[in-house]
């Protein structure tokens, strides 16, 4: 019994090394000196560790970092960004892909084409709709602001909405709103005041997906912001150091970038995986 | 689930449900209708940014199309991507679905810690992480270093130079990001099978392998297929890292679809030839996804 | 010509950000329509996607011409900066800048470091201990004397591209002074982004074509200059060089080594050719002698060379030994003449130098070249000038350094050098801007201001890095001896009792050729420089690549215009060096 255990945790051991390694990396190199940034054969623990990387990304004074010409841009307006544009889609995608998903599950609105024209919403390369949606969003003003990511942000994810939470409204028993119905509640309070509670675990786990890719999107948001808008996965290109990437300041940049994550995923958790298995993705019978 | 034959109090009400959809359907239009209807014009014409305004560019007809499919690197870009998306996906979902089965079947303490680590991949930049991938698998880099000292040897194997193991390296590091993700499905597809089946198994004295293959996997069909679908259309994206990682090299051998579609479209100021391919790929994902998805669209009743 | 009456004060509010009532109904009726228009499509559109047109995009009207300024330039001042400072002024004094105006600017995120400092900021080098004198605030300064401040944005070079071509797509105007490569000028003018500043150049006199601290004439022929009409301002010109280890080539011992092995001395004063610089790459490769020893004790074993190989670098490489060879992109039909015995003996020379590289130079570039060569890793490499500095800010100390020209190639026993410059980003005024728009002296005036000579020498980051380095006054000046040469390590070879570093860049200048101004460029650097990295990785044989090479081009010049490409290259070719003219019987 022993033994076994001890591979059990052996296992998860080498898995979480697995996960943790590339993070290891980034946290390691958001410590480094330029010097071993880029350093052939690579240095695995900073020599000395250092702050610098973090003080340059808010514009603080970073004396190692400016040695060849750094740049020191500060990330405030970028972390500002991200967290307007990615609450702003969650909020957003759960409120509207609930609605949804209530109306797909519950009465079959548009049968099998909604259904799959929301997919299709996720089919699509980012890249190549890209310049029509630039000039599309000009005709409205929508370029280069929070509003304008926030609505893309939401169409192109609006989809993990629906898929999972309609899995867990499948799940409700239908007796639940019958007899909520002959308690006179309305039609119209029956998904907001019976349903709601019941799904939680689903708007959870679909607020964390829907953050996550919110929040590391790279490709639109390049494109589509430029002053005012810009998020963290644009603002990591805008270290350099001298014509190379800046490694140390992006690696610091992304590290603080997880950890809101982490802190949403930790929060979320519980609900997540007992929210997931209450079956929901698992399609239809 | 409402049955056929009976008229349901709900369906009486026809017109509150449209309008809890409304909302969805009216970004969907606004932003994904109406810039696609905008690429299906442009691809029609030999417009480019550096050449006029769109809405002055003559149309030209299929011309785009026609020429684009004939163009020895996009065919490569598609097949490319196919294969990221073929070993990523499959080596996501081979680790997801063991790593799901060892965490509900074994017992051990610090489940949840251990799945607050699993998740974390997901959470890093994937442009980040294409600089890490390019580091840890660059010629000096962290993987040869390892070996090195294990070995005593000097190991410089050009993992990025080589074509078969520039893409795997692309694929494993794609799979690092999402294979928490089919983890995750599989885990809460597995705690929500009902029990009764795999108890009446065991008491029957079938063997674990069994019960797995047997009873477990057909039970969790549809959370799998539904995986594969979404993981898929995901992976068929790929964009950040590869760009990052190789750069679609060595030669054009790591450019999947993305990259190709954002140097000619953006790059290279071809945007109404791009959009043709744009057009095509798509339309080729919604045949197949439809074809793959068939069993899992709610019926219109 | 616009004067102060023509401006409409009601396009000059967005200054504050704010829009007119007309314009503000205009984007609501839009917005409503798209809005009502996904509304039906969305409740009509259920079994039948309906297609939508967008309302047509707006059409900025913009000024294109200079302002009549009150004064005459001549009375303006005596250097380009106070001529600048002074139009601002008087323009102010006439009533022709709005209230509000401010410049937008963007720039390459790496040069940002040359003007964000602030003034007088004292760094400490960490390895050193020496104290560096940072910039002083080029943007602040610009706004003291003129009272209109610079908003910066930054992006990384690689994407500034795609900004451009974006703003072309939208005319949205975002910025009114763009930092660029200048290498696809061309595809800006098409694209109507680039503002032509000839009228400028006559009315404000830049002194960057003429003067008597004008910049290189290639240069401003072949950068800044298309059709005859001027188009931008020099920025950063990364000069690359080559550089090897001085230390080596100096030693007695592994000179005699080399004559034995190879029948001819050791070239002290660095490789005159292509065949030369293989050769020594073959014998330093896997050098383990005493100078390879490091502070730690270990010794560091030497590869033979770190020449970028990404597409970038490779197309730089292989453009100095195409021309070196005597390769012309157009015969005289107009033919493209890639498929040829001049690119593959250039592609094969290369490829032969891939064994003795330090292999990561395939998929890193120079950021990874910086410490190996600081570390002793790599006999020869291509860098600019830092890699002096930090390679002597590093924990391993200095290096002996050599510079080195550009190498060449012997045609009919004459030796023929050509040089390229490397990486040339520079500045254009937008067109679309808003700023330019109303005024479009300021944002051109604020480039003369930036690029002048007494300016540019003051924007010094850190030694070995500036932003304008090619006035032909700078080699003369003191100053610039003093900040920026100090760091280039003198090579004696090149010109004994002269100033290292900066003799080699008189000569270089000899050799010097300006960019192939093409439409389309960029996608023909991504043809040739995929198609020379499959051929390198193996991936694909010299004919395939060759082939390639040849019939994407032939499709880019079809599609482009294949006779205004065929013009565009006659003016490349007005730009060669002298050798180069003389072998092709060019006047």
């Amino acid at each position: 019994m022993k033994g076994k255990k001890l591979i059990y945790y052996a296992t998860m051991l080498v898995a979480a090394l697995f996960a943790l390694f590339p993070l290891f990396w980034l946290v390691t190199s958001s410590l480094k000196s330029p010097f071993e940034w880029f350093a052939r054969p690579v240095v695995w623990i900073p020599a000395h560790p250092s702050l610098d990387s973090y003080a340059a990304i808010f514009g603080l004074p970073a004396p190692s970092i400016t040695v060849v010409g750094g740049v020191l841009v500060p990330s405030f307006y970028a972390f500002r960004n991200s967290l307007l544009a990615a609450i702003g889609t969650t909020v957003a995608a759960v409120a509207i892909g609930y609605m949804g998903a209530y109306s797909i599950s519950r009465y079959k609105t548009g049968g099998a084409v909604t259904y799959f024209f929301v997919l299709t919403s996720r089919m699509l390369p980012p890249v190549a709709v890209v310049i029509p949606l630039l000039v599309f969003f000009q005709t409205l003003s929508l370029v280069d602001t929070v509003e304008g990511l926030v609505l893309i942000y939401l169409g192109v994810n609006v989809a993990f909405v629906i898929w999972i939470v309609r899995g867990f409204i499948d799940d409700v028993p239908k007796e639940v709103e019958e007899a909520a119905a002959l308690d006179g509640v309305t039609k119209w309070s029956i998904p907001f005041r019976i349903i709601l509670p019941l799904v939680k675990g689903g708007l959870a786990a679909s607020a964390l997906f829907v953050f996550i890719l919110s929040w590391t999107e790279f490709g639109i948001a390049l494109i589509l912001t430029q002053y005012n808008s810009t998020t963290i996965p644009v603002q990591l290109f805008k270290y350099e150091f001298g014509g190379g990437p800046a490694l140390g300041p992006m690696a610091a940049l992304s590290t603080l970038a997880v950890i809101p994550v982490i802190i949403l995923g930790y929060i979320i958790q519980k609900q997540l995986v007992k929210g997931l298995s209450m079956g929901s993705i698992r399609g239809r019978r | 689930m409402a049955n056929k034959g009976r008229t349901s109090w709900l369906r009486r009400k026809f017109g509150f449900n449209v309008l809890l959809v409304m909302p969805l359907q009216v970004i969907l239009n606004f932003v994904l209708i109406v810039p696609f209807a905008l690429a299906i014009y442009l691809s029609l014409t030999d417009w480019s940014p550096i050449t006029g305004p769109w809405y002055a560019s003559p149309i030209v007809g299929a011309q785009n199309y026609v020429s684009i499919l004939t163009t020895e690197r996009f065919q490569q870009a598609i097949v490319n991507t196919l294969l990221i998306v073929g070993g990523a996906v499959t080596l996501e979902f081979a680790v997801g679905l063991v790593l799901a089965l060892a965490f509900f079947s074994w017992d051990f303490r610090g489940k949840a810690v251990f799945a607050s680590i699993f998740l974390v991949p997901m959470m890093v930049i994937p442009a980040i992480s294409g600089f890490t991938f390019q580091t840890i698998f660059s010629t000096q880099g962290a993987i040869n270093d390892v070996l090195s000292r294990v070995s005593g040897t000097v190991v410089a194997v050009d993992w990025l130079h080589v074509p078969w193991s520039a893409l795997s390296a692309v694929i494993l590091a794609d799979a690092w990001q999402w294979t928490p993700f089919m983890f995750l499905l599989m885990y809460a597809g597995m705690t929500a099978l009902p029990s009764d089946p795999i108890r009446a198994a065991r008491v029957m004295g079938a063997s674990e392998r069994q019960i797995f293959l047997r009873i477990m996997l057909p039970m969790l069909r549809p959370i799998i297929t539904i995986a594969l679908i979404i993981r898929s259309l995901e992976a068929f994206k790929i964009f950040d890292v590869p760009f990052i990682m190789t750069q679609g090299g060595p030669g054009t051998t790591t450019e999947t679809i993305s990259i190709f579609l954002y140097k000619f479209a953006i790059q290279f100021a071809r945007v109404a030839w791009a959009s043709a391919g744009a057009i095509v790929i798509f339309i080729a994902i919604v045949i197949v996804t439809l074809w793959a998805s068939k069993p899992l669209l709610p019926k219109a009743e | 010509m616009v004067d102060s009456e023509d401006i409409d004060i009601e396009n000059l509010q967005f200054f504050n950000r704010k829009i007119t009532r007309r314009q503000a109904i205009a984007k609501a009726t839009a917005a409503g329509a798209a809005i009502g228009v996904a509304i039906v499509a969305g409740a009509g559109g259920y079994l039948a996607g309906t297609s939508v047109s967008p309302g047509k995009s707006s059409t900025t009207t913009v000024t294109t011409t200079a302002t009549q300024a009150t004064t005459s330039a001549a009375g303006l001042g005596a250097t380009p900066a106070e001529r600048a400072v002074n139009a601002v002024k008087a323009l102010k004094a006439a009533g022709k800048i709005p209230a509000g105006a401010k410049i937008r600017f963007l720039e390459a995120a790496f040069r940002a470091g040359n003007m964000t400092p602030k003034a007088g900021d004292v760094r400490t080098d960490p390895y050193t201990g020496k104290t560096i004198q940072t910039s002083i605030n080029m943007l602040t300064k610009w706004e003291d004397l003129t009272g209109i401040p610079v908003e910066i944005d930054l992006l990384n070079d690689l994407q500034l591209y795609d900004k451009a071509i974006s703003e072309a797509t939208t005319k949205a105007g975002t910025w009114d002074f763009l930092g660029q490569r200048i290498d696809f000028l061309v595809d800006f003018i098409n694209a109507g982004v680039a503002l032509d500043l000839t009228d400028f150049e006559t009315k404000y006199q830049p002194d960057i074509r003429t003067g008597n601290c004008q910049v290189v004439p290639v240069f401003a022929q072949g950068y800044y200059t298309s059709d005859g009409k001027y188009w931008g301002f020099p920025g950063c010109g990364d000069w690359f060089s080559y550089y090897n280890r001085r230390d080596l080539v100096t030693n007695p011992k592994l000179q005699s080594a080399f004559e034995t092995q190879f029948g001819y001395q050791l070239p002290v004063n660095g490789p005159d050719t292509w065949d030369q610089v293989l050769d020594m790459a073959r014998f330093f490769d896997g050098y383990k002698g005493t100078e390879q020893t490091l502070p730690d004790g270990t010794t560091s074993t030497l590869r033979g060379a770190y020449f970028f190989r990404d597409t970038w670098f490779s197309n730089i490489e292989f453009r100095i030994r195409f021309l070196e060879l005597g390769g012309l992109l157009f015969d005289s039909n107009k033919n493209v003449t890639l498929d040829n015995q001049i690119t593959r003996k250039a592609l094969q020379d290369m490829k032969a130098l891939v064994a003795y590289q330090a292999r990561d130079a395939f998929t890193s570039s120079w950021p990874t070249m910086y410490p190996n060569y600081a570390n002793k890793q790599v006999f020869q490499t291509i860098s600019w000038a830092s890699v002096a500095q930090f390679s002597a800010s590093g924990p391993v100390g200095g290096q002996g350094f050599g510079v080195y020209l550009t190498p060449g190639y012997k045609v009919d026993n004459k030796l023929i050098r050509v040089t390229v410059l490397y990486d040339q980003t520079s500045y254009i005024v937008e067109k679309y801007g808003k700023l330019t728009s109303a005024v479009p002296d300021v944002p051109y005036l604020f480039g003369q201001w930036l690029t002048d000579p007494e300016i540019s020498t003051q924007e010094l980051a850190n030694p070995g890095a500036i932003s304008d380095y090619f006035r032909t006054c700078h080699g003369v000046d003191e100053r610039m001896i003093g900040t920026f040469f100090a760091v280039w390590p003198p090579n004696p070879g090149i010109e004994p009792g002269r100033r290292g570093a900066s003799e080699a860049f008189d000569v270089q200048f000899q050799a010097l050729c300006g960019t192939w101004q093409l439409a389309g460029l960029h996608e023909l650097q991504d043809l040739w420089g995929t198609q020379m990295n499959a051929y390198f990785t193996d991936v694909q044989d010299i004919d395939t690549t060759v082939r390639k090479m040849q019939q994407g081009t032939d499709g880019v010049m079809d599609r482009l215009g294949r006779d205004a490409q065929y013009q565009r290259w006659q003016y490349v070719m007005k730009t060669f060096p002298p050798a180069l003219k003389t072998l092709h019987g060019i006047s």
